[in-house]
Parts: C-alpha cells; structure tokens; sequence
C-alpha cells in the first residue's frame, strides 16, 4: 500500500518557521508509523529527527501527534489509521528540539516538585531491612497509575496544559499514585505544590488525557481523587493513614516438605574470590 | 486564601445555588402559569413579595451564591493565560473587588425594596 507521510519539519538553528514535507513510501500489512518513519530516515531523509528507545511502547520516547492525536509511533499500526495521508507533528506544549522531537525538560521538574518516590518518616528507607506490609487491594488502588511510562501524550491532549505553569495530567496523576500508596507518608509534604493555583484544581475535567494514554492509566480520575482528597482532609472528613508497617521478622518458618532445595549458588558476593572458593 | 479553600467555598455556592434556584424559579414559574400571572408583575405585587422575608433570604442566599460563583470561574479561566504572577495577584484582587460591588448594589437593591 503507498502512503504519504506529511511530516512536520523544523530546525529552530535554520528555519524561520515550521514547514511540512511529504514522502511517498510502500508499507506493508503491520508496518507502524515508527518503522515506516525510520524507512524515510534511512533511505530518503537522514536530517529527519526522531527520537525513539524500546520499540515496544513501554519507554514512552516516540509520542507524537499522528493525524492530529498524540499517540506511541511504536504501537500505532499505519493500516490502523485508514487514510493514504498521514500527518506526522511533535506532541504540542512543549518546545520544539527539531523536527518531531520535543524538550520535556518542563514536564520532568514538575515531575520533580511532586516527589516522586516513597517518603517515610522512619529511617526504614535509609537503612532497609525488610520488606512494607501492603495488602492486595492497596496495591490494586495504585496499579494503574503505577503504569505511567511519562510519555507526555496527556500532557499535548490536554486543553489546559497550554498554560506552561499547570502540574499536567501526568505529574498529578503520579502524585496521586504517590500519596495513595500505603506505604508512603509523605502527603504533608506533596499538599503544597498539588494545592497551589496551576494545582489539581485548574483541570477542568475534560478527560482526553485518559482518552490518549497508551498504558490505560486514567489520569483524570486521579485527579478528581486528588480534588476529593484534599477537599475531605480540610473538612476533617479524611482517616488519617498511617503507613504500612515493616514486616515483622519471620519466625517458625519450616520449609514444606514437597519443596525442593535450593540449587547451589553460583554468584558469590566477591565476585573476584569466586573461582578460588568454587 | 488557598485553592483548596476557595474551591470549598465554590460547592457550598453550588450548593446552595441547588436549593434557591429551584425556589426562584418555582416562585416565578408559578406566577407564570397561575392565575395571577396578569398582576404578579405589577409594580405592588413585586414589592409585596419582596416584603416576604424567607423569599428575600433565599434571594440574597441566590445572590451571594451566583456572584461567587461567576467571579471564580472568570479568575480560573483568567489564570490559563500566560500571565506573571503579579498581574494573576491583580486579576484575582479585580474579581474580589468586582464580587463585593456586585454583591453589597444588589444587597443594597433588596433592602431598599424592603423598605419602601
Ligand atoms: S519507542 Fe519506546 S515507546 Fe515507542
């Protein structure tokens, strides 16, 4: 089948403004728009600039706009999209580096501001020594924004995220994800940034961020669970959590008696002395 | 004041927009539809109801409630634009201003009615 691929071209050292150049290629049944895109830059275009990792939708590097909706170039199958035309552009609300790759420099220090990792008031994370308690349904409450590969494709379908200062659909989402963990307690900590006037509270509920994630995260809900959240802690309404304890050593354990040996070890702790001990 | 606080006070306003709105329409509606419509709006009439003090209350309540309402979501849609922090202080300062104006005229309109 042929297609033209309509891509957007900008190089902000040379070019005054952004132009669109179209190439003609054959695809074949399940060629995506990735590897359709890596065919024009290897044979037909070397200047074009893409940026791209795993090829298998999971770093979250190769998020553009195709045919006008952020989607992964990796996962986006070009029979998928029905047309013989394709419009290639960068995500929107973030700069532009060149061409199709865009600076996400913004998007990572807001990430930055929510803490985007455990914070505990013991010193159980400093010094480990076992694993947190968490119960199933705990884990299940964060599963789905633990997914976020942070690819930015709700970040340029959001309406709101044109205001560069607005945390953004993913940055809330994983403050949500962060702040509903059993395990942490650190939502004093995170209460100011998610509280502050480009906060939770600017989303207006649009939802198409949960209509682009290509992992199936809904980040509109978290941040409606966000809203809830803070709104039931001022009003008082809010169980105050308390988070999930170490677990306790483990005593009167008995190996089963259908269960097997361990095979022997075969990477020491010093790995250089290994041959001499083997 | 805090985003968290003004968004409280926006659903107490949605809130209480959800049981006036309903009384002021009704009140009307029915006026409307009865058989007192041809003099409900005469110049006596409307006095009269303005001397109603659970009526009068309910408007006030209506009032407050829609000022609030409206001058929070200009500052919100304001807010979007790319704007410094101190024209966005500014902004947030005119609707305030704005808001109380608004509020104590029609307040001031009410009362007035009263005691005529
Ligand atoms: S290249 Fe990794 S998600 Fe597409």
């Amino acid at each position: 089948m042929e297609v033209v691929f309509k891509i957007h071209r900008f190089d902000p050292s040379k070019d005054v403004s952004p132009y669109y150049k179209q190439y003609k290629i054959t695809i074949d049944k399940g060629t995506t728009v990735l590897e359709a895109l890596l065919y024009i830059k290897e044979r037909l275009d070397n200047s074009l600039a893409i940026r791209y990792s795993c090829r298998m939708g999971i770093c979250g590097s190769c998020g553009m706009r195709i045919n006008g909706i952020p989607m992964l170039a990796c996962k986006t199958q070009v029979s998928m999209l029905k047309s013989n035309i394709i419009l290639i552009e960068p995500l929107s609300n973030n700069p532009i580096i060149k061409d199709l790759v865009t600076n996400f420099s913004n998007l990572f220090a807001k990430h930055k501001m929510i803490k985007p990792y455990i914070i505990r008031k013991d010193s159980e994370l400093d010094n480990p020594t076992r694993e947190y308690l968490q119960k199933p349904n705990e884990f299940f409450n964060i599963l789905q924004f633990a997914l976020c590969i942070k690819c930015g494709l709700c970040w340029s379908a959001c309406p709101i995220s044109s205001d560069n200062r607005y945390l953004g659909p993913f940055v809330l989402a994983q403050a949500y994800r962060y702040i509903s963990d059993s395990r942490d307690d650190g939502y004093n900590e995170r209460f100011d940034i998610i509280d502050s006037p480009h906060g939770c509270w600017r989303c207006h509920f649009a939802g198409s961020c949960s209509q682009v994630c290509p992992r199936g995260v809904d980040p509109a809900l978290a941040i409606q669970l966000l809203k809830k959240s803070i709104t039931t802690t001022k009003l008082g309404l809010k169980k105050i959590k308390t988070a999930a304890p170490v677990a306790p050593p483990l005593t009167e354990v008995t190996r089963k008696l259908d269960v097997p040996q361990p095979p022997p070890r075969t990477v020491f702790k010093n790995q250089r002395d290994s041959t001499n001990e083997r | 004041m805090r985003e968290s606080t003004l968004w409280i006070i926006e659903l107490v306003t949605l809130i209480i927009m959800i049981i006036t709105l309903p009384i002021h329409l009704i009140n009307f509606s029915s006026l409307i539809i009865g058989p007192g419509y041809a003099t409900a709006m005469s110049y006596e009439e409307v006095i009269a109801r303005a001397k109603n003090l659970p009526y009068v209350i309910s408007s006030i309540l209506l009032l407050g409630a829609i000022i609030y309402h409206s001058m929070y979501r200009v500052r919100f849609m304001v807010s979007e634009l790319p704007l410094s922090k101190k024209f966005e202080r500014l902004i947030s300062l005119m609707c305030l201003i704005v808001g109380i104006i608004a509020f104590l005229y029609s307040f001031y309109m009410t009362i007035v009615a009263i005691l005529v």
